[in-house]
């Protein structure tokens, strides 16, 4: 079998008293497009800068091709990194720019013009070429900082949350280019972002990471409706965090509204080694939480509750119940109904296959 | 409208101003009078024949200038290392050095001059031009040190690991990246360094001897005796000589380097 073509195994740095990286562990095959997501301070670009070579790991190792380069100085790695502000050279032309990087790698001045030509008609600049980077738009440098990183035709490109500069639109678009161009070169991305819609709508694979740690690496699908943990579950899209009660028999008791009423909730998936009493959440998709007309409606969990919010989100309705203690999300597509408002009397439920269950209390 | 004016009405005086005392000294370095006059009294170049025709002034001026040189390319050796390990490495005694670089900018030159002297005297340097030109890079490397330094921003770090991360080795980034980035900074440091030890008296004095000399000090000591348009033919020459730098500098580089800040 092939190794991996990024392999990080149990990574470990401090700054000073500040754990950034907690052991790490990770793989990318050829042609993958994996995000980082995580908040600031989860060690997302920290693992980023490891991987490129800026910052020298505490411990772990890095394998890019079966062959380590943890101790590899960042000129002499295989892959290319696009950075945050782009880090275009002030002083060279959009073209001397791109070719830079062949030309550090021995190719002649003329084949390296032309490369670097081809790399920019790839991004739809190729009439920029003589301009300097200071009279080009934010968009435009974006994609010149793409073009000199895939020019080398590296394996692995690293991007540090490459569209965090940019306009809303104009990221939008660039998520759709970018995507497209990483299917069209075949290589492999890792992609520091803090935006979960960005992670969601382009990788192939997302790792999550909360304080030096990765809590979940999965899939957009998975990671959203899978969560393995509550971070996971509160940090990507919105959740209804239910506090819950293992039984002892592989079953979860749960708090859905006051305390005081427990429904008995089968969750499919056996605990058997949950002892009796350990807390647990339950995860429910706001989008899962539905108004209904009955309180018996079959095949559901129900409560009642007092509508305190109706948001009209466009092509959305988020409807916010008060049940008991706790304030619940539902969202519905479409307008507002009339007759819903605040102050609102209105039985909410949801299939207990919707529920998805957690380790741990809900943070308070 | 009218403060466009009044600032060009005030940016006109404050030229006049200084540049005035230049106008005095080039205008009584050609008067026909023995004694200094302005304006002058007839037109002759006498002055600056009986400059040339002292051999001990043309010394001087040669002293001088290499002594400029050399302290500028002493400084610049110096302080560009400096200042990129302060800029980017953390270590401990790194405040302490920075300190220390700085410190003769502070410190009187004529304690500085006096404490060269014995130093030299022991080490059996005294009044040499190494002793010379040992103090002048000691008292023009902080105007190198704190023109680059600034220069050394997280800006400029991301665009030498970009460098790095297309593969250039350490050598080049330097070469293509760091020293273009930081040439305006360098420049006028450099040129603070050369003005600085062209002009310097205070330190100069104590290591110089009737052989090995200064301009400045060579003038110092010539007002001292005599006051006669000869001094203002010497004050003319190391006007020109700042000038044609200055001049020099527009042409190779272009003075924008000076104001450019990135």
């Amino acid at each position: 079998m092939l190794p991996a073509l990024l392999s990080i195994r149990d990574l470990g740095k401090r700054f000073g008293g500040f754990h950034a990286l907690k052991g790490v562990s990770l793989e990318v095959e050829h042609g993958e497009f994996i995000a980082l997501l995580g908040p600031s301070g989860c060690g997302k670009t920290t693992l980023l800068r490891c991987i490129a070579g800026f910052l020298t790991p505490d411990s772990g190792d890095i394998r890019i091709g079966g062959d380590s380069v943890t101790r590899l100085p960042p000129h002499r790695r295989p892959l290319n990194t696009v950075f945050q502000n782009y880090a275009l050279f002030p002083h060279m032309s959009v073209l001397d720019n791109i070719a830079y990087g062949p030309r550090r790698h021995g190719v002649p001045r003329g084949e390296a013009a032309e490369r670097a030509a081809q790399a920019l008609h790839l991004v739809g600049l190729e009439a920029l070429g003589a301009r300097y980077p200071r009279e080009l738009s934010g968009g435009q440098q974006q994609r010149v900082a793409l073009a000199r990183a895939v020019v080398n035709r590296p394996k692995l490109l690293l991007l540090d949350e490459p569209l965090s500069a940019l306009d809303m639109k104009l990221r939008k678009r660039m998520q759709i280019e970018l995507k497209h161009l990483q299917e069209k070169l075949g290589i492999a991305f890792v992609f520091v972002t803090h935006d979960q819609e960005e992670a969601m709508s382009m990788a192939d694979r997302i790792v999550v990471m909360n304080r030096g740690l990765i809590e979940q690496v999965g899939s957009g699908t998975a990671v959203y409706a899978t969560p393995a943990t509550r971070f996971v579950a509160e940090f990507i899209g919105e959740a209804n965090l239910l506090p819950g009660a293992a039984d002892g028999d592989g079953g979860l008791r749960l708090a859905f509204g006051t305390a005081a009423v427990p429904h008995p909730c089968p969750h499919p998936g056996p605990w058997p080694d949950i002892d009796a009493g350990q807390s647990r959440t339950g995860v429910l998709r706001p989008e899962h939480l539905e108004l209904l007309d009955r309180a018996d409606e079959p095949g559901f969990l129900t409560e009642r509750g007092i509508v305190e919010d109706v948001i009209n989100t466009g092509g959305q309705t988020l409807v916010m119940v008060r049940v008991g203690d706790a304030l619940l999300a539902s969202r519905r597509l479409g307008m507002p109904g009339a007759g819903l408002g605040r102050g609102t009397q209105v039985v909410v439920g949801f299939r207990p296959e919707h529920l998805h269950v957690v380790v741990g209390e809900p943070a308070p | 409208m009218i403060a466009r004016v009044l600032l060009r009405i005030v940016a006109w005086a404050v030229m006049t101003y200084l540049v005035l005392p230049l106008v005095v000294i080039i205008g009584a370095s050609l008067t026909a009078t023995s004694y200094l006059a302005f304006p002058p009294q007839g037109l002759t170049l006498d002055w600056y024949g009986r400059m040339l025709a002292d051999t001990s002034y043309v010394a001087a001026f040669g002293t001088s200038t290499a002594l400029a040189l050399a302290a500028t390319a002493g400084a610049v050796l110096l302080a560009l290392p400096a200042a990129l390990a302060i800029a980017r490495h953390d270590f401990p005694g790194k405040r302490t050095l920075l300190s220390l670089l700085m410190s003769p900018l502070v410190l009187p030159h004529v304690v500085l001059g006096a404490a060269l002297l014995q130093y030299c005297a022991a080490l059996g340097l005294m009044r040499s031009f190494a002793a010379l030109l040992v103090g002048h890079v000691v008292i023009v490397t902080p105007f190198v040190l704190r023109s680059v330094l600034p220069q050394l921003t997280p800006e400029q770090r991301a665009l030498e690991e970009a460098s790095a991360d297309l593969g250039a080795r350490p050598f080049e980034t330097f070469l293509l990246v760091v020293l273009p980035q930081i040439r305006g900074g360098l420049t006028s440091g450099a040129i603070f360094a050369f003005i600085s030890s062209w002009i310097n008296v205070e330190l100069s004095i104590f290591n110089t001897t009737a052989e090995l000399t200064t301009i400045p000090v060579k003038l110092f000591n010539y007002v001292q005796y005599t006051i006669d348009p000869v001094i203002a033919a010497v004050s003319s020459i190391t006007i020109a000589v700042a000038a044609f730098t200055i001049v020099l500098l527009d042409l190779t580089v272009g003075l924008h380097v000076l104001s450019k800040r990135r």
